[in-house]
């Protein structure tokens, strides 16, 4: 069931928000849009649009915070970054990412070697 | 704590969605005019460069769709969109809230008030340290019956016991406070010291009991007073402690000042002696060694269980210990086992049971309310049956419709709680002034939080009672035909069969009241007409004291009688008389006696009877009489030989069938040494406890206060020619004038002495006969409402039964016929409930049994009566109806 272009996997994007934001520091809608598309070199397949309610939802666990702001192109644009506790958060997520991560290949790698 | 934050957040969200809304179109407008600027720069016209932002972005409306559904409550928002949506729909239809609000107010106020009382004498914990593991310790006797307790009895359970803490013993009596001026009567408890510690209370000035002062008796003549006492005759003031007071004749040292509120176990004491001073307490018992005795069961036990420990635990071992008491005395301890009961039980067993009928009266008031409205409802949700239908139609769901529904019942409810609560308010007072009884002082009758929350509940309840209904219903609503505009909304059959059930219910509800006012009503008809035994009209009783003084020879003796004598020279008084018992307030003590020639009936229940003292012409001015033999006169002295008189039934359970005179008895038991007692009277049962009390159960023996050992306070019984009320106040100022110094207490006539006995009982009549009536109305208005909606539903049938030859009579046959038919289904329901449930009232009633076949009769045919009248009118409708205008109809 190889599909190039990957749905986004419940519940990661948020790691993935969160990380851009780690990386990059405060930037706004678009530019976190864009900058998922570069990294995942567009293995990610991603609704622009669902972007917003998962923004939403992280500012209300306060793990981001939003302030409006002016563009590179001198636009009004509402910039997101990241809070003490979402640092807190993306460290545990991260963790537990990789934890499952490696469980998952030495499952996979086991099943494979069989 | 996300769930706190993100919740205050979202419902930020709610009241800023203007701005959150502009807020968020700018932005996604920002990220599609970037995403096109994008495009463009990488060579698209401008046009195709927004198609390919809009396709790479998604759903424009739905983003915001969902965005708005994470930034707000959704189900705050739909539920205040109900609110409002139900409120205008109540708005509308003003009659229909006005009438279901009130039925409503009437039901949840009654139940609101009677929580209130229930929750203050029923829940309230009692004002001692821990009273959850407070228990009393009685012995038991044969056949289940409870007895106090012999003070050996009680020292071996306390050194034998593992399962207490701690163990008391306690007695209670009235004794005089005499001072200077004055004398005061005071309740006085008798305590063993462990008393105070037991209970966790201190003293607020002085000190408790000492165990020493709980060794020997009559050594320590120390006393304890109550914070009231303290304040009202002794002026607080702070060197009380080692002043000495007199009570009964007896000089005590104050050690201790009890804090205010402590009225102790009894609730009602002002001053405490140890237990080894009991004999100055009880001068008339004082030669049986109750130290010693175990025979003598007269002591009160309290005990605390130790924690964890149950009652059923302490219950198990002390049976144990009681056995082997058993058996190492077999002669005083046969058949005697032991009964450990929460302390609780003493001060709510007596008002449980009314309390409970009350509470379950009112909850009967309530579900005919609620039938009632449930109706009024149905009736207006047929008529929204297009709306519902359209709403459903435009994919509203069922769930939604629900909400829909309960949220309009809430509304309903809510409104009739408060003014029920309103109403509760209001009357809260005015029941508890109906209410006789003598609530225990720690129980405050309020409407406090726990009422409140009650009160709720039940408005939540009875919404979602409310509820039910409408929804069976509209879960059968039929879309498509209720929205043909040609089809008239005819009552569904499950709309017939709602109304079906609603009639039986109130009906079998209203007869259950019915029957139980019925039965309360009964029982105080029959305690007002049954004989007491003496002819209560024209007698006046008072209370005194013998003064505190020296008397010759057996003055004292002589001096009730001779005051009697006296007084019944005084104009418009026939006869007067003296006893020491105040009727209907205190009917004497008990006293073990032995029967000469006669073995105890049994060593588990010793024959103990009550016992009286009375001066000569007692009987002929109560006006009982004295079967045979004699009544005392003046010559029966104390220097003559002893004579008593004994009760009818005394001489019947004794003396079966023989001649009582001349018989002989003796107090205390087979070996005490007391002198035999010579029988020379026997007089007619008098009720002399309550008008409930059984005489024939209840034998007496009257001793002559001419022989008395002890005299401190007593009664004159006197019967006037005028009337009673118009002699009270002469007669205490003659005792005045004969004697200042002769402190009167306690005036009344007899029939207001017998009137407050009943009161209880007349007011539990009265409410329940008031809920009935309410009951009655609101089943008869919801009856009448229910079967003037079938006519007015059925008039096209009806015109077409016309239109086919059927009569007018006919017409009102088949309306009334329906009618009869589920008030007998109802009646039946309502009689096999009753008899279940009539059962609970035993203990109120008297001279009735809970099933009363001619009450049930008379009731059921009465409330046919009010079925068949409810169903008149709107019969009288049914034949009205033109077939011409019936069938044109819609």
């Amino acid at each position: 069931m190889a599909q190039s272009r990957g749905e986004v996997l419940q519940g990661t994007l948020d790691l993935i928000v969160l990380k851009t934001l780690e990386a990059l520091g405060p930037l706004h809608g678009y530019g976190i849009a864009v900058r998922i598309q570069q990294v995942s070199a567009d293995l990610l397949k991603l609704n622009q649009g669902t972007l917003y309610p998962a923004l939403l939802r992280l500012e209300q666990r306060g793990w981001i915070s939003s302030k409006w702001g002016v563009s590179d192109n001198n636009r009004r644009a509402k910039y997101y970054s990241l809070t003490r506790s979402g640092r807190k958060q993306l460290l545990a997520e991260t963790e537990s990412w990789e934890r499952m991560a490696a469980l998952m290949t030495r499952l996979l790698g086991r099943t494979e070697g069989a | 704590m996300f769930k706190l934050r993100i919740f205050v957040s979202r419902l930020a969200g709610l009241f800023r969605r203007r701005t959150l809304d502009a807020d968020l179109d700018a932005e996604l407008h920002a990220h599609l005019d970037a995403l096109t600027a994008e495009n463009m720069r990488r060579g698209m016209s401008p046009q195709e460069a927004r198609y390919a932002a809009r396709r790479e972005f998604g759903g424009f409306e739905q983003t915001k769709e969902l965005y708005r559904e994470r930034h707000g409550l959704p189900f705050l928002e739909t539920f205040l969109q109900d609110v409002r949506f139900g409120a205008r729909m109540l708005a509308r239809n003003p009659g229909f809230t006005a009438v279901a609000i009130m039925t409503l107010a009437l039901g949840i106020g009654a139940n609101t008030a009677i929580f209130s009382v229930v929750q203050a004498v029923l829940l309230r914990s009692l004002p001692f340290k821990d009273p959850a593991r407070l228990v009393r310790v009685n012995e038991s006797v044969a056949k289940g019956g409870r007895s106090p307790v012999a003070y050996p009895n009680y020292l071996d359970w306390r050194a034998q016991n593992r399962v207490f803490d701690e163990m008391a013993a306690f007695g209670d009596c009235e004794m005089i406070l005499s001072g200077k001026d004055k004398a005061d009567r005071v309740l006085c408890e008798q305590v063993s010291d462990t008393y105070f510690p037991l209970l966790g209370v201190t003293a607020t000035l002085g000190r408790t009991f000492s165990p020493e002062e709980n060794a020997v008796p009559m050594k320590d003549a120390v006393a304890l007073i109550g914070f009231g006492l303290w304040q009202r005759r002794f002026g607080a003031d702070p060197q009380i402690v080692g002043e000495h007071i007199r009570l009964n004749d007896y000089e005590y040292t104050v050690v201790g000042v009890l804090p205010k509120g402590f009225r102790g176990y009894t609730d009602a004491a002002e001053v405490w002696i140890p237990m080894m001073m009991r004999d100055a307490a009880w001068p008339q018992v004082a030669k049986y060694d109750f130290l010693h005795t175990r025979d003598i069961h007269f002591h009160k036990v309290l005990a605390r269980l130790k924690p964890g420990v149950s009652i059923a635990m302490a219950q198990m071992q002390m049976e144990t210990i009681a056995a082997q008491l058993a058996k190492a005395y077999p002669k005083e301890n046969r058949e005697r086992g032991i009964l450990v009961t929460p302390a609780t039980e003493d001060y709510v067993r007596s008002f449980r049971s009314p309390l409970l009928v009350l509470l379950g009266a009112v909850a009967f008031v309530l579900l005919i309310a609620c039938a009632n409205v449930t109706n009024l409802i149905l009736t207006r949700s047929a008529a929204r049956e297009r709306e519902l239908a359209i709403r459903l139609a435009l994919g509203a769901g069922r769930g939604r419709l629900i909400r829909q529904f309960l949220t309009e019942s809430l509304l309903l409810t809510f409104g009739g709680a408060l003014a029920g609560i309103a109403l509760a308010f209001w009357g809260l007072d005015l029941l508890v002034s109906v209410l006789p009884m003598s609530f225990p002082s720690f129980a405050h009758v309020r409407l406090d939080e726990g009422v409140l929350t009650f009160a709720c509940a039940l408005a939540a309840g009875t919404a979602l009672l409310l509820t039910v209904f409408p929804v069976l219903n509209s879960a059968r609503a039929d879309v498509s035909a209720s929205l043909k505009e040609s089809v008239k909304s005819s009552l569904s059959l499950r709309g017939r069969q709602t109304g079906r059930f609603l009639i039986v219910s109130e009906v079998a509800l209203a007869l259950i009241l019915m029957i139980g006012a019925g039965l309360m009503l009964q029982s105080l008809a029959h305690l007002l007409a049954d004989s007491p035994g003496f002819r209560p009209d024209h007698l006046v009783t008072l209370r005194f004291y013998v003064p505190d003084r020296k008397y010759e020879a057996d003055g004292r003796n002589r001096f009730g009688p001779e005051l009697a004598e006296k007084i019944a020279q005084f104009p418009g008084v026939d006869s007067a008389a003296a006893t020491f018992i105040d009727p209907f307030l205190w009917g004497g003590f008990q006293r073990g006696f032995t029967v000469e020639g006669h073995a105890p009936i049994s060593n588990a229940e010793a024959d103990t009877v009550y016992y009286q003292e009375i001066g000569p012409d007692y009987f002929h001015t109560m006006g009982t009489p004295i079967l045979r033999g004699r009544d005392f006169s003046t010559r029966d002295s104390l220097s003559a030989s002893g004579v008593v008189l004994v009760s009818e039934s005394f001489a019947r359970r004794y003396w079966p069938g023989q001649d009582a005179i001349g018989k002989r008895l003796k107090y205390g038991p087979a070996d005490s040494k007391g002198p035999w007692m010579q029988v020379i009277g026997v007089a007619g049962n008098i009720k002399y406890n309550s008008l409930r009390q059984d005489p024939e159960a209840e034998p007496v023996i009257y001793g002559a206060l001419l022989q008395s050992e002890v005299v401190i306070n007593m009664n004159l019984v006197i019967r006037t020619r005028n009337s009673p009320e118009s002699m009270l106040s002469p007669l205490r100022e003659e005792i005045q004038r004969i004697d200042p110094a002769i402190p009167v207490y306690n005036v009344a006539t007899l029939s207001e002495r017998m009137s407050k006995d009943s009161a209880e009982t007349r007011s539990y009549g009265l409410l329940l006969t008031l809920f009935a009536a309410l009951a009655l109305l609101l089943a008869a208005v919801g009856i009448y409402g229910i079967m003037s909606y079938w006519v007015s539903q059925r008039t096209r049938e009806l015109g077409i039964r016309l239109s086919f030859g059927a009569r007018p009579a006919d017409l009102h046959r088949l309306v009334m016929g329906e009618g009869v038919r589920l008030a007998l289904a109802g009646i039946a329901a309502g009689a096999t409930g009753a008899v279940l449930l009539t059962r609970s009232m035993t203990s109120l009633l008297f001279g009735v049994k809970p099933f009363e076949p001619s009450l049930f009769a008379a009731l059921a045919a009465g409330l046919t009566a009010v079925v068949i009248l409810a169903c008149y009118i709107p019969a009288r409708r049914a034949t009205r109806v033109d077939p011409m205008v019936a069938l044109r109809y819609e």
